[in-house]
């Protein structure tokens, strides 16, 4: 009996073992073994999904991707590896010690270089190198090299070394640009060669990324950009921007701004470079923010363009500090239209002082002052305004004309469209339209963000503004025929707590044709040393675009 | 006794008739899955070649490249633009 007990308990320990290690392997490390499985008769390969193109309003991709090749090497099956690394250095521009370091790694696979030209590739395969091969994948490619590039972004990896935009549109739209990626299982035949490919599972069926079409308007973009550059260089300025939208919709025509860099090489520049100043540079606006808080007068019937300024005779004492006019030439009694035509500071102090700061800070909320807009644009940035407990009496007064108060280029712009656009204040935006990889268009509809002042109020100012342009320091370089409402200005830079007697932002802000606008544009140079004033600088640049633009919507002149 | 043969016959020749079906649709399972491979790397080529052609077409028809060209065969920016409107009316006849 007891034998019997012995073997009943040596069978049921043995049968235990056999049962806990069947368990070991077909559960606990079933999902290494199937992958072990699998790897015998084929291999699971990551697929990359194709980038969404940009494309400007034409149809044109102004980023578009191109073919390049992955170069890649078995060391182990290499035969001359003086010879290729020779071959290779030549051909792709390299260090030769780099490449045979590479090649004699005691490693089954190295990369050699990235980014390869279908030529390259060719070259290289007609010397028929045992033990090397090519892996086909998609490039940015720019046919338009750096045009918009601030805005466009660029497109580098992140840690896991996939593909990923940064900055601008590229940065601001990457989730929908970069689609989403897949794997398939690679079968082979005994010979290793491969016979099919399947999906591994329900998540992993991808997609190419979607495409976008912006509202930027190619040739207008040419143009800005290079009357841009030429009166960069014209004005010895260390910098430069334009922006120019259609202030009925907000669509964004041309976004230009200089230093710029050239995203197929952005590695070698700097953050300040990548970014784009026209959303992200915080400024002093000076006088072309001066129809804003006139605007905000008038709307509030507080003055007339024929109101008088009982102040406008000499400089004026606030809070401690002098105020003056830019050439220290003083109108007295003269009326709202004429201060604007001089730009004349004195009657801008009149005038934020009339408006008070309650009014004054209701109008900058409801111009947008303080806020992003919105900009479907990656690095948009706008500090708040001061709360009303931090304004000092001398704040109102210069607020009035532009300084002491710091905004960027497209808050400006987007508040001063609102004149143009009967007081309606649009969102401005990039992009128009987003198409899937199937082909389904979704299109973005213009945002209206608020009603700063009313259409009465638009047209009075825009009267101002066309009298400013026909009569202003700037009437030398007026478009003769056509009536352009603008305002010139020449802000102060503040470093530490002074101004800096030498150096300003010259800027013009205006739009076209005034009863009927086409466009609204703001054109800023960033110290200009060859002259230092808006009217000498950025007003010439604007009207030289501002006729281009004319010609280009094709309307006639009125008079 | 016949009939138990001619069972085995008919079984042996059902099993016999099967491997060669098998044999059959794997080996045409197996060229169909080679003539896949080559139709796909025949459309990855054609593709590869598509998007080389699109890359030329896109960088020869750049405005910078257009207007560089422009340049170079002598056409030169028209300062002047002639706006062409019709004569006012004497009388609208209202």
């Amino acid at each position: 009996m007891i034998r019997f007990r012995v073997v009943l308990i040596l069978f049921t320990i043995v049968f235990g073992i056999v049962v806990l290690r069947l368990f070991y392997w077909q559960i606990v490390r079933a999902d290494e073994l199937k992958e072990l499985g699998m790897s015998q008769y084929g291999k699971s390969i990551k697929i990359e999904p194709l980038r969404g193109e940009i494309k400007t309003s034409d149809g044109f991709p102004i980023v578009a991707n191109k073919v390049s090749y992955f170069l890649y090497a078995n060391p182990k099956e290499v035969e001359d590896v003086n010879a290729l690394s020779y071959f290779l250095s030549q051909e792709l521009e390299v260090d030769e010690a780099s490449i045979s370091a590479a090649l004699t790694k005691e490693l089954f696979w190295v990369p050699l270089g990235r980014g390869l030209k279908s030529e390259q590739k060719e070259a290289i395969e007609k010397m028929k190198f045992k033990g090397v091969g090519f892996e086909q994948e998609f490039q940015r490619y720019y046919p338009e090299a750096s045009m918009a590039a601030n805005l466009l972004g660029f497109v580098g990896r992140d840690e896991e070394g996939s593909t990923k935009g940064y900055f601008g549109v590229e940065g601001y739209y990457d989730r929908l640009l970069r689609g989403k990626g897949s794997s398939a299982l690679q079968i082979n035949d005994a010979l290793g060669r491969p016979i099919l490919a399947r999906a591994n599972s329900k998540e992993s069926f991808g997609a190419d990324g979607s495409s976008l079409v912006l509202n930027i308007d190619r040739s207008i973009q040419y143009i800005a950009e290079r009357e841009l550059k030429d009166g960069i260089e014209r004005y010895g300025a260390s910098g430069g921007m334009v922006g120019v939208l259609d202030p009925a919709s907000g669509k964004v025509l041309a976004m230009a701004s200089f230093p710029s860099f050239d995203p197929r090489e952005y590695q070698i520049y700097s953050d300040n470079e990548y970014k784009n100043g026209f959303i992200s540079n915080l400024y002093e606006p000076g006088s072309t923010f001066k129809p804003l808080v006139m605007s905000a007068a008038f709307n509030e019937n507080i003055l007339t363009p024929e109101s008088k300024c009982p102040i406008c005779s000499g400089s004026v004492s606030v809070g401690g500090y002098d105020l003056h006019t830019w050439n220290d030439e003083y109108f007295p009694n003269s009326t709202m239209l004429e201060v604007i035509q001089h730009s004349d500071n004195t009657g801008m102090v009149y005038t934020a002082q009339k408006l008070g700061l309650d009014r004054m800070i209701k109008y900058l909320e409801k111009f947008g002052i303080g806020e992003v807009t919105g900009i479907d644009l990656e690095g948009e940035t706008a500090p708040a305004i001061k709360p009303k407990n931090g304004w000092y009496e001398v704040d109102l007064a210069t607020t009035g004309f532009g300084q002491g108060i710091s905004i960027t280029p497209i808050e400006l712009l987007t508040a001063f469209s609102s004149i143009a656009n009967k007081g309606v204040m649009m969102q401005p935006q990039i992009v128009s339209r987003v198409i899937d990889s199937n082909g389904n268009e979704v299109d973005i509809k213009p945002k209206k963000l608020g009603y700063p002042i009313d259409s009465k109020t638009a047209k009075t100012m825009t009267d101002v503004l066309v009298n400013a342009v026909e009569k202003g320091e700037a009437k030398w370089v007026k478009i003769d025929g056509y009536k352009i409402a603008g305002k010139t200005g020449t802000a102060s830079i503040p470093i530490e707590g002074k101004y800096d007697p030498n150096k300003t932002i010259a800027s013009f802000i205006g739009f076209g044709p005034a009863e009927n606008p086409k466009f609204v544009m703001l054109v800023i140079l960033d110290r200009p040393t060859a002259r230092i004033y808006g009217a000498e600088t950025a007003a010439p640049i604007f009207f030289s675009i501002a006729q281009k633009l004319l010609n280009y919507f094709e309307i006639p002149p009125t008079n | 006794m016949k009939k138990p043969i001619l069972v085995l016959v008919l079984l042996f020749l059902t099993i016999g008739t099967l491997i060669i079906v098998r044999s059959v649709v794997s080996s045409r399972i197996t060229t169909s899955g080679l003539e896949l491979s080559q139709v796909r790397e025949e459309a990855n080529v054609l593709r590869t070649q598509n998007a080389l052609l699109r890359e030329e077409i896109f960088s020869l028809s750049s405005l910078t490249q257009v207007s560089e060209r422009a340049e170079k065969v002598g056409f030169v920016e028209s300062k002047s633009v002639y706006a062409v409107s019709g004569a006012q009316p004497i009388a609208r006849g209202e």
